[in-house]
Parts: C-alpha cells; structure tokens; sequence
C-alpha cells in the first residue's frame, strides 16, 4: 500500500540490507562438484551411473581374481630376477648407491618442481612406513597360516592315465618355534563337495582326490543336463515315435549295446593277456560304431575316442597282437563305452517304467501324452537313476578315505630320530612338535601296521619350498608362504640318497583363497620386500626435507646474517641421514625384539616427517622466498644430467680404475667443495693458487704421512709428484696468462698469444703420456683436456662459432670410436677432468663471477652463505681438508684393511660380467643410459642439421633420415649381428653395450627431429635481438635458443623418450633379457605355468609407473621458470 | 632547452659515417646511394612513409642487415665481413626493436645481465648493481624478477631499452619503439627516450612520432624509396615557411 502523503519522486528507497548469502552446500564443495560434473544433465546421469556401474564389476571382479586366485609368488618368489637378473650379488651395493643417489634426488626435485606432490609425499611416506611397519607384525600374528594337504596310506591312487605313490617321507624347512601339527583330513573328505572345494597347499595325490571329486560333480551336472534335453521337445518326439513304432527295436538295440560292452570287456581281458588278433578288432570296431550311431546319445565320445585306434591299427598287419603303444587308446574307448553299458541299464529302467504306463496300452493317446509331458515326480526320479548310472564311482568311496588309521612321525633331518609320531585314526587325533631351531626335519607318513588304505592329512606348519640355485653345487632353499625363511643346507639324505622335499611344483595351492590366506601369504611378504626399500624411502624424504631447505635458502641469504641460524638450518638438513644411519646402525646391531624394530621405524617415520614439517613453517615464517624453488633448478638439472654417468659406472665398473684414481676423483671432489668456499673469502690469485696446490697436495701428503704413523697402511700413494706439481704450476700459469692476455695487449698480440699457450698445454700435455696411457688414448685425453683448458681460459676470446665446435665433437666421436680402450684408460681420464674442472673452476673462483649462479642474492648458496662469516668459512675449508687428508687415502688403499667393503682398494671397482645383466635394471639402464646419451647426440644433429656448413649439414640430414627410415629391430640386429661381421673385434663388445648403442643411435635421431621444430618455432626477433647485444652465434644457441626450443618440445621429447623405455623390450629379440623377457622367463617356470596373468600384469604396472613418471616430471619441468607465465606470453 | 643540457662538440670526428651505401633485396633496390654523417650524442630522427628503407637503413649500422655496396664506419671500425668488427661494433651498438624481441625464458633481470656477463665478461653482482640502476632509469626496478610475458607493452619496451643500454653503448638505434603499443604506453616509452636524449646518448630513431621528433631530434631525415630526400633541423623540417622537396611537403601533409 502506497502513502498517499509521500511524494513518490522524492523517497529514497532503502533496500533492507540482504547479507550477501554464500553458495547453498548444494552447490559448493564436493557435493556441488558432483551436480556439475556428474550428474549436470538426465543423460549425464545415466552415462554416469553406468560407467560407475561398469568400474564397480570391473573392481569387484578384478579384486576378487586378486584375492582368491591370483598366484602371486610367481613376483614375490621371482623378484630378484625381475629386478637384476643374475647381476652379481657382490656387487649390489653399487646398484644400491645408484638407487639411493636417484632416491635423494628425487626428494629434492619433489621439493623443488612437485608442490601437490610435496604436500602428498609426507602423508605417503608415513602411509609407507607405518604399513611396512604395523601390517606385517599384525598379520604374522593375528592370521594362521593355512593347512597343507597331503596324501597318505598304502594305496596307490589313479589319476588318469597315471598312478600316484603316496610319498612315505618328505624333507621340509621350519624355523625355530613354530609349531607343526599333522592331523586327518576329516572335514574334507566329508563329502565330494567339500573335497572337490578343499583350499591349501595340497600334493599331487589330493589334488587328484580332488579332481576326481570335481569331474564327479561335473559330470553329475552334464548327464543331469543331457537328461534335461532329451526331455526337451524334439528328443522326447524321437524317443515317443521310437516307443510308438517300435519298442522292440529299442529294446533290441539296448541288448546290442549291452553286448558290444560286454564284447569289450571280454576283450579288454584278453588284450591284457597279450594276444588280440588286429583282424578281430577291426570287425569289432565296425561293430561298435554302428551300433553307437544308432543308439548311443554320447556317439561322438565314442566316434572320438575310436579314431586313434583306428589310425594306428590302420597299417598294421592283421594277424599280430595290439602292440602296447596303443593300449592307452583301447582303455579310452573302453571307459567311453562305459556309458553304453550303464545306457543300457537306463534303457531297461525305461522299459520297465514306460512299460506300465505305455507297452500294455500303446494305442491310448493319453499315455503318449503321458511320456512327452512326464510328471515332475517321474521326471526326477528318471533324471537322478540317469544321473546315478552316468557318473563313476565316488572316489571318497573308492578309496575310502579318512577310514584308515594313519601313521605319522616329524623326524630330524640330521640324525633321523624321531621327534615327535603318533597314530592317527579319529577326529581328534594329531600329532604335535614344537621345532627347535631352523632348517630341515622329514614328515613320515603311512597306513598304520597291518592296515590297508588311502588318507588325506592336513597339517599346520609345513610349506612348499622353492630352490634357488646359485651355482651347479650350492643352492638356497626359500619357503613360498611367507619368502622369509632361507635355508643354505643341502637337502636331507637317507641310504645316500636325497630324501624328496615339499617342492612347490608338487603342492600347488589348490582351489579358492580365503581373505586371510591372501593377507598372510602375500602381505607380510611383500611389505618384507618393500621394506628392503625402506632406505630408499626415507632418503627420498631426507632429499625433499633437504631440497626445500636449500630452495629457501638460496632464496634468501637474510637466513644466513645468524650464524647461530646456518648452524641449526645445516643441522636439520642432515638430521635425515643422520636420523637413517642411526636407524641401520641399532637394526644392523642385531638383538632387537620385533616389537622395539617396530618402534624404531615408527619413531624414525614420525620424526622425520615431524621435523620436515617444522622446518619447512620455521623456514616459511623468517624467511619468506618468492620463487624459492627456482634456485634449484640448475643444479638439479645437472645432477639429473650426471646421472646416468654415475649409473653406468656404477652399474658396469670400471675397468682398470685403479684405487689411486678414485681417491683422486673423491679428492677432487673435495677440492672442488673447498674452491667454492675459497672464491668467496678470497679473491686473489695467491689464496687460489695455495688452495689449488692444496686440494692436490694433501691428499698425497697424507698418505705419506700416514703410512709413517701407520707403515703400509696406505699402499699405493699417488705417485708421479713432479708431474702433478708441473700440472698444477701450467695451470696456474695459464690463469695468470690467460688474464694479462684478455687485459693489456693488443687483439693481433693476443691472438698469437691464444695460440702458443694452447698449442704449449697441448704439447706438453701430449708429451706425457703417463697421463692417459699409449698411443691413441693418450693423444684423444690429451686433446680433450688441451681443448677443455684453451676454453677455458682463452673461451672468450677465441672466434667459436658452432659448426667448428660440430666438426671437433665429430673428430672426438671419430677418434673416441677408434680407441674403445678408452674405457681403461678411465683412471687417467679422471685425473685430466679433475685437472680440467678445476682449472674451470679456478678461473672462476678468481674472476668470482658466475660461479654463484643466483637470481636475486648478492651472495648465495648454502656454503656461500656460510663462508661470508670468515672464521666459519676458515673452520669449514680446515675441517674439509682434513676429511680429504683422512679419507682419500683410506678410501685409496685402507678399504679392505678397515673391513668396509669387502673388495680389494686397488680394485674397488671391479668390471662386472654385463653378460648377467638383465631385468628392470637392463631396462632401467638402457632407458637412461639411451636418453642421457642420445639427448646430447640429438641436439648436437639438430644444430648440424641447420648448420651452414654443407657437409656438417649433409652428413646429419643422411645420418637422422638414414635412421628413421629403418625400424629400431633392424637397428638393433644391425648392432648385434652385423656389427661383429664388420669388425670381428667388435664382437668382443657385449651385446649389452651394444644395444645401448643402437638404441641411442635410433633415438637421437628422432629426437634431432623434435628439437629442430622447436628451433624452428623460435622467431627472427630472438635471434636478431641477441645477435643486437653482441652474442656471438654459439652463445646466441646456448642461451637464447636452444633453451626456448627445448622448453617448446618438452612434450616431444618426453614422448620420445616414454617410447624409447618401452622400446627396450625389444631388445629380448637379440638375446637379452630385459623386464619382460625375465617376465616370459618367468612364466616358463613349471611351478607357474599357465601363471601368465600376474606377471604380465606386474610389468605392465613398472612400465606404467615410470612411463607416467616421465610424463609427471615433463608436466612439472615445464611449469618452471618461464614456463609459468609462457602460455599468457603467448 | 635540451640542446643546452648537452653539448654537441664541433670539433669531434663522426661517430658513424655512410658513404654512398647500397642495398638491395634480390632484385629490389631498398637502400640508393645513402651518404651520412652522425656526430657523436647528436639525436637523428628517421621519419618517411613504408618501404622507405628507415628500418633496413638503421639494421645495416649494427650489420643486421648487409649492405652491399659502399661503406659504413661506426666508431672507427668499418663495418666489413671480419666477425671480430662486427662484435665490436654490436657491442658499441644498442638496439630497440619494434618487437621488443625480449627473450621470453629469461627474467627481465637476466634479459639485462645475459650480454655484460657473457659479451663484456662482468661479474654478476657488478651486472646485477648496473641491471638495477637501467630499472630504476626506466621506472620498473619493481619488475626485475618477472617475466616478460608478466609485463604490458610499454614495460617490456623499457626493458628493451635497458637491456640495450646495459652493453653501455655508445650509439643506441630505435626501430619504431613505440608501433606496437597501446597509445597510453607510447608516452612512458618515448619519455625514457627522451630522458636518453638529454644524457647525451647518440640516437638514431625511425619513428612516426612526429612530436617527438620535434622535440628531441637533433636532425631529422626524410626517407622516400631508399633514398635520403631531405634532412635538417627539426624547427626547419617542421616549419611550413620553409620550402619543402615536394614527396616531403606530400608527406608532411598527410601526417600533420
């Protein structure tokens, strides 16, 4: 109602103030998430509904398969194998180092580039651990271990064509307080269902128990079906026109057939006197498939089985005897006939029957009526002496099991004396022993003194075993259930000869599981497994608490103006490993109850997890760094590039690496670490220059003085000092020239000047050849290293351009395939990188310039930060060259002495046998070794492929089409076969390393391919504008393009390299056992046989795992740096 | 005004000298005969209609064209197929592209430090101090860490700019900075410029920005079918009482 009083035009309205309402819960949230994506729309819904119907079958059927059936100890039992094949087994702790190296570098990639993944691997990690912890304990003890089954008694048992032996003794392996019980199978045998759906481990005898019990019921269930049919409407018409027209005949016809049985049976007698005429069984069998044609319902059973008898009396002479061979083909027709005879009984019980109702009156239509549409009561009641006569005997009945006494005894393996024995004849009865230590004992089992039968027995406590076999005379003995009990002695012996054992061939888990017999056959087994990864685990979370550390930190120096504060931060980084190296030091320690090892982990999960958590929010709230994680990205980058280097070494050994070399490379190192603090407290050429003598001296010096503390201790000083002090003295000298040259002469006094120093270190690094060995070796080091010094040094100034660079990779490439000795020139080899790295990283210590690569801190790094407090720093570089003093000399000569590694120091790395290889680890180094070397490869072909060079130019467009149009199996055949024909020399090379190659070559040129398009999608702008700044072209390629190219084929490149790690199977083709061709090895095993299923399911979820990885890490490289902000840019 | 704050030396040798230059592009003859002398800090304004050759004129000083005839000496150092001349002349040369051809994987921060680190071989905290000093001289030290794509037009022009003066060049070429922007950012761009201007910078601009040239230029030159048609000071070229070659006067109508 409107006022009249107020004027409308002038009232200001107040809108009563409505607070803003937020979204119903409708329409926010998970369930607002559903309405919109789920169920948006009617047709929505319903493809919504069904495919959740369709996963829900597909889930619940997959997981009952899993649960109930699938057999997998075919993985648990062949894991080794999966894993490395035959690697040597000395040598698993360098594939151990390998896989910690990729586990710590994972954590601080996960730190750097995974935010959702950061925020998800601490819940994961302690998932892991817990569970590793908690489920197998829980389950060992809370679920029984199931029974066993095995045959007993005195009677032979039939299993079609062949006859089982109940074994009287059998050797098994039980460890020290379990409890094994053997008692009748009662319960079991009560009916031939529950016989036929008996659950366990159970021999060959059970198991044919068992499957005459099913084929009982089988066929129960076929002859019930058959009788059903010839109910149905058109048999029930044969057989009333039959009864109709003519009784007798079907009469007749029955007493036919009860004559061919009988015939049979007279014949089967004196077939198995010797002496059958073939001319009378020809007649015979002309006989019996006539009558079977006219009478039989089973006739193609029955033309069956005849056929090979026929085949094989075809061509034999009339008047001799059924030769034995083909008695087996005469017992099958006979049982196939069997059913004629008890047809033939159907058919007077028919007769008799119909003729009550039918024979007395068969005029009346009502009784015709009658039989087609027979009463259910006359129904059943024909079906089941159908049914009855049809089917065989009842094996509970024919062996009469469970009604015998049976004699059982656990004895000892060594000495045979009993332990433990007992009469077995009722429900209750059971035979007990408690097993006083691990290894072997016998079962002995038999009829009871004076009794005559069969008997399934259950019993508690023995499991199938599996042999490993380790070489021709010494082999391992692993119990399936629970792969934790290994026994090294050799099997039990009676009267000389090996008593048999509970072989996982001969007791085959038989039937459905239970749930609980999956928990405890497959889950303590498998987090055993994966607890043997545990390290790799927590060193993943050592590297991401580490890597988040460090990405705040080198975000922001202020975290450092506290000393206090470095000394913390530097504190928690390590606490991790501190943390695990405690953890295997007490469980390495020995005496620890299961429940304190529990504990143990349990509080090294908490704590770990608890103190990345902590730190991370300490971090967070002082030192707030935007973009943290980028500072990581370069470093992580490399060490990701250094990977497969280290893993090949690692992997393969390296041959003719001497001790002293790697001491030198660890010294190195160290060095190395020391030059970094030292560019920072000191900028003067003489601080470098003691601290270069230093790195190099020291290590040496200690080793002498050392071995005057310690006589011999250090066997093998580094030797040739003179020729290390000329080193470093041409070093230095070339620093300081290379620095006067850049400053103060003229370009032309300058040029002349490049050239006599490099031609100086060329020649004088040429001349001694104690640095790389003889010959060819010692020029190629000798070149590399005069190349790597004039760059380093003279880089700058020297005119590079890119295609000179191509033809030198191309010379090197050349000369490096000519001298594959390369390889054992490797301990020199070092020494010249280590020579070369430092002077690289002298010259920029000196100039302090790009060193520290940051974005946005005057002064960065951890140990940058830390050396910007003098004394600190000063305190550091002591205590650094005081490790190197200790330990390069020990970790020289003093290995074997110390008693860490149980290898000789002169040879710490010996060659391992690559024929052995095999495996995820082949896969895994033919992936990474391929991506690592044909990335490089590739990127080189793309340059050369644009180069203005016509012959570089020519020569890449040949090799990458060349490549492409031929398949990778050709390659690789190329490779195994081919090459060796070249070059017999080559043969000598392992095919391993060979397919590597191939697969590199294969590779690099698709991937030239995919990085060209991405040079190719970078614009005229980029190239001018860098060209504008006074680039030259080489860096112009390094800095501007190719980084833009790469980014711009992330996607390709992954791709690529996702194909080239499923290539690797293809590798089985010539001879090599990757995954998969393990997997088909696997399979081929008779203990899983017919097992393909789990196997092939178990390597498909490897490859996928690391295929998705691959495309993960691609996803999250991508989005770094630039590429944030790359799709708005474009 | 701003020829008082800067002092155009008499007496100083050019600093880039053409002498009857000629280009052509495969058939087309884009540059005829082009003969010029820049006095060093001297402001040059390149105006003239498309196809004029401003741009092509501008891209041979720093040889990112090549000219095919006649010669072309900046600094002292003739520009010539020796490699080591023409590095030394880009690094004596800065340039501002239309573009502004940013490089868009790097920091605005490493944008400006890439060329003194890896060209002049400076440290990084000494090119980080200068990167910071150009930022703060074009008004954007804020935006040091981002990307280019984060930036509008206008910034990125600016960070051009500084990415070209961080070589410390004596001679900086503008190839219509100010095209691709949005007539807002235009003034932030051509007032860095103009800031450059007073400093002392030489500058060779092509622009259509015909105030500015007005107000900055210390010459300016008119360009028509590869040819120079006429050159002077701007308060003569733009004077309508001053007789004019008839294509100027055309295009001077038709602009102004």
């Amino acid at each position: 109602m409107t006022d009249p009083t107020v004027d409308a035009s002038k009232t200001i309205i107040f809108h009563a103030e409505e607070p803003p309402q937020p979204p119903s819960r409708a329409e926010v949230g998970i369930l607002g998430w559903l309405r919109q994506n789920l169920f948006g729309s009617p047709s929505d819904t319903i493809v919504s509904v069904l495919v959740a119907l369709l996963i829900v079958a597909l889930t619940v059927s997959f997981l009952g398969w899993t649960v109930r059936s699938g057999n997998w100890f075919a993985i648990i039992n062949n894991q080794r194998l999966l894993m490395m094949e035959s690697f040597e087994s000395i040598y698993e702790w360098r594939l151990a180092i390998v896989v910690l190296l990729a586990a710590f570098l994972t954590g601080i990639s996960l730190a750097a580039w995974g935010q959702v993944a950061a925020r998800l691997l601490t819940p994961l990690a302690l998932t892991v651990i817990v569970a590793v912890s908690i489920l197998p304990p829980l389950i060992d003890g809370g679920v029984s271990q199931p029974k066993s089954y095995f045959t007993a008694g005195n009677v032979d048992i039939i299993d079609r064509a062949s006859t089982l032996t109940p074994q009287r003794s059998l050797a098994f392996i039980a460890a020290a307080g379990e409890t094994v019980s053997v008692s009748l199978a009662l319960d079991e045998v009560a009916d031939i269902e529950t016989l036929r759906d008996l659950s366990g481990f159970s021999d060959r005898g059970t198991n044919a128990l068992a499957n005459a019990a099913n084929n009982r019921i089988e066929q129960q269930h076929a002859v019930g079906e058959t009788f059903d049919s010839m109910l149905s409407r058109e048999l029930t018409e044969t057989l009333e026109e039959r009864t109709r027209l003519n009784i007798r005949t079907f009469m007749r016809t029955n007493d036919m057939l009860a004559s061919t049985h009988k015939f049979v049976a007279g014949m089967g007698a004196e077939l198995t006197q010797g002496d059958v005429a073939i001319e009378k069984l020809r007649w015979w069998l002309v006989r019996l498939k006539e009558a079977a044609r006219t009478t039989e319902p089973n006739v193609d059973a029955i033309l069956d089985a005849a056929v090979p008898l026929e085949d094989g009396i075809r061509n034999l002479s009339v008047s001799r005897a059924l030769p034995i061979y083909l008695h087996d083909s005469f017992a099958a027709l006979t049982s196939a006939t069997l059913a004629s005879e008890q047809l033939e009984e159907l058919g007077e019980l028919l007769v008799l029957h119909l003729s009550e109702d039918l024979i007395g009156k068969p005029a009346q239509r009502d009784d015709e009526e009658k039989l087609i549409n027979p009463s259910a009561r006359e129904a059943a009641f024909l079906r089941d002496m159908f049914v009855r006569l049809l089917t065989p005997q009842s094996v509970l009945e024919l062996y009469q099991l469970g009604q015998t006494p049976m004699q059982v005894a656990i004895r000892d393996a060594r000495s045979l004396e009993t332990l433990a024995d007992g009469v077995l004849s009722a429900a209750g009865d059971q035979v007990t022993f408690t097993i006083p230590r691990d290894g072997w004992y016998i079962f002995s089992k038999n009829a009871a003194e004076g009794h005559r039968g069969s008997a399934i027995l259950a019993a508690y406590g023995i499991h199938p075993i599996i042999e490993r076999t380790l070489s021709p005379t010494e082999s391992r003995y692993v119990r399936v259930n629970d792969d934790a009990l290994v026994v090294t002695a050799a099997r039990p012996q009676v009267d000389g000869s090996n008593i048999p054992y509970v072989a996982l061939i001969d007791n085959q888990f038989r039937g459905l599981r239970d749930f609980p017999t999956f928990l405890i056959h497959f889950i303590p087994s498998f987090f055993r497994q994966v607890e043997a990864l545990l390290p790799f685990f927590i060193t993943v979370v050592w590297g991401f608490v580490f890597g988040r550390i460090m990405a705040h930190l080198l975000g922001k120096q202020s975290a450092f103006d506290e000393p206090l504060n470095r000394l913390v931060v530097l504190a928690w980084a390590l606490a991790p490993l501190l943390v695990l190296l405690a953890y295997f030091a007490i469980v390495a320690g020995g005496g620890l109850s299961e429940v304190a090892r529990v504990a143990l982990q349990l509080a090294a999960a908490f704590g770990l997890v608890e103190l990345a958590r902590r730190c991370e929010a300490w971090l967070i709230r002082n030192y707030p760094g935007e973009d943290a994680e980028g500072s990581l990205n370069r470093p992580l980058l490399y060490s990701w590039a250094a990977f497969p280097l280290v893993m090949y070494v690692m992997a393969s050994g390296v041959g003719g690496l001497s001790g002293a070399a790697l001491g030198g490379g660890l010294a190195g190192l160290l060095w190395l670490l020391a030059m970094r603090f030292i560019g920072l407290l000191y900028r003067g050429g003489l601080a470098g220059a003691a601290l270069l003598a230093g790195g190099f001296f020291l290590p040496l010096l200690g080793g002498h003085i050392i071995n005057l503390v310690w006589p011999g201790w250090v066997t093998e000083p580094l030797s040739s000092l003179g020729l290390w002090l000329g080193l470093v003295a041409l070093g230095l000298l070339a620093g300081h020239l290379g620095e006067l040259l850049r400053s103060h002469l003229p370009l032309s006094v300058k040029r002349a000047g490049y050239l006599l120093g490099w031609l100086a270190i060329f020649f004088t690094v040429l001349d001694t050849n104690t640095l790389a060995g003889e010959g060819m070796a010692s020029l190629l080091a000798a070149l590399a290293f005069a190349l790597w010094m004039g760059w380093m040094f003279f880089g700058g100034a020297l005119q590079w351009n890119s295609n000179r660079i191509i033809i030198g990779l191309l010379l090197l490439t050349f000369l490096w395939l000519q001298t594959w000795t390369l390889l054992d020139r490797a301990s020199s080899a070092l020494f010249i990188v280590w020579l070369a790295v430092g002077a690289y990283e002298f010259r920029r210590g000196e100039l302090g310039q790009g060193a520290y690569k940051s974005r946005k801190r005057p002064a960065g790094g951890l140990l940058r930060g830390l050396g910007s407090s003098p004394q600190l720093g000063l305190a550091l570089v002591f205590l650094l060259w005081l490790a190197a003093l200790v330990l390069v000399p020990s970790l020289v000569t003093g290995l074997e002495a110390q008693g860490i590694l149980q290898t000789s120091a002169a040879d710490l790395l010996p060659l391992s046998d690559k024929r052995l290889w095999g495996g995820l680890m082949l896969t895994m180094q033919l992936t990474i070794l391929g991506v690592g070397a044909s990335f490089p490869i590739g990127v080189a072909l793309a340059l050369g492929r644009r180069s203005s060079l016509p012959v570089v130019k020519t020569a890449c467009i040949l090799y990458i089409e060349a490549v492409r149009g031929v398949p990778l199996i050709t390659v690789l055949f190329m490779a195994t076969l081919l090459v060796p024909l070249i070059d017999p020399t080559l043969a000598t090379i392992e095919g391993a390393v060979r397919a590597w190659v191939g697969i590199t070559m294969f590779s690099a040129a698709y991937l030239a391919e995919n990085v060209r398009g991405g040079l190719q999608s970078i614009g005229r702008g980029q190239m001018e504008a860098a060209q504008a700044i006074g680039l030259s072209t080489w860096q112009t390629t390094l800095h501007i393009l190719l980084p833009q190219a790469l980014r711009a084929v992330i996607p390709a490149l992954v791709g690529q390299f996702i194909s080239l790690f499923k290539d690797t199977s293809l590798v089985y083709i010539v001879g090599l056992a990757e995954i998969l061709g393990i997997a088909q090895r696997v399979v081929a095993q008779p203990e899983y046989l017919q097992r393909r299923q789990e196997t092939f399911l178990y390597v498909a979820i490897i490859f996928f795992v690391f295929s998705y990885l691959m495309s993960y890490i691609s996803r999250k490289v991508e989005a770094t740096g630039s590429g944030a902000v790359r799709a708005e840019y474009l | 005004m701003e020829a008082d704050s800067k002092q155009v030396m008499a007496g100083d040798d050019p600093i880039i000298i053409c002498r009857d230059m000629n280009k052509w592009f495969g058939e087309f003859h884009v540059l005829r005969n082009i003969s010029l002398e820049v006095m060093p800090q001297e402001v040059l304004v390149i105006i003239g209609p498309s196809g004029s050759g401003k741009s092509t004129f501008i891209r041979c000083i720093n040889r990112l064209e090549e000219h095919q005839d006649g010669t072309i000496i900046v600094d002292g150092i003739e520009l010539s197929h020796d490699v080591q001349n023409i590095a030394e002349i880009r690094r004596e040369t800065g340039m501002v592209f239309q573009q502004f051809n940013l490089f868009p994987h790097l920091t605005v921060m490493d944008n400006i430090t890439l060329a003194p680190m890896k060209v002049r071989h400076w440290a990084r905290d000494k090119a980080e101090h200068r990167a910071m000093e150009l930022l703060e001289r074009v008004g954007i030290p804020e935006q040091a860490y981002k990307y280019p794509g984060q930036l509008s037009g206008g910034q990125q022009q600016r960070v051009a700019i500084a990415r070209a003066l961080a070589m410390e060049p004596k001679i900086m070429l503008f190839d219509e900075p100010t095209s691709a922007l949005d007539p807002e950012m235009i003034k932030e761009v051509l007032d860095v410029m103009k800031e450059l201007a007073r400093t002392g910078m030489t500058m060779l601009v092509v622009t259509h920005e015909m105030g500015f040239a007005r107000e900055v230029a210390d010459r300016v030159i008119f360009m028509d079918m590869g040819r120079i048609v006429e050159q002077g000071p701007p308060e003569n070229f733009f004077s309508d009482e001053i007789s004019h070659h008839p294509r100027t006067q055309e295009f001077l109508d038709q602009i102004l």
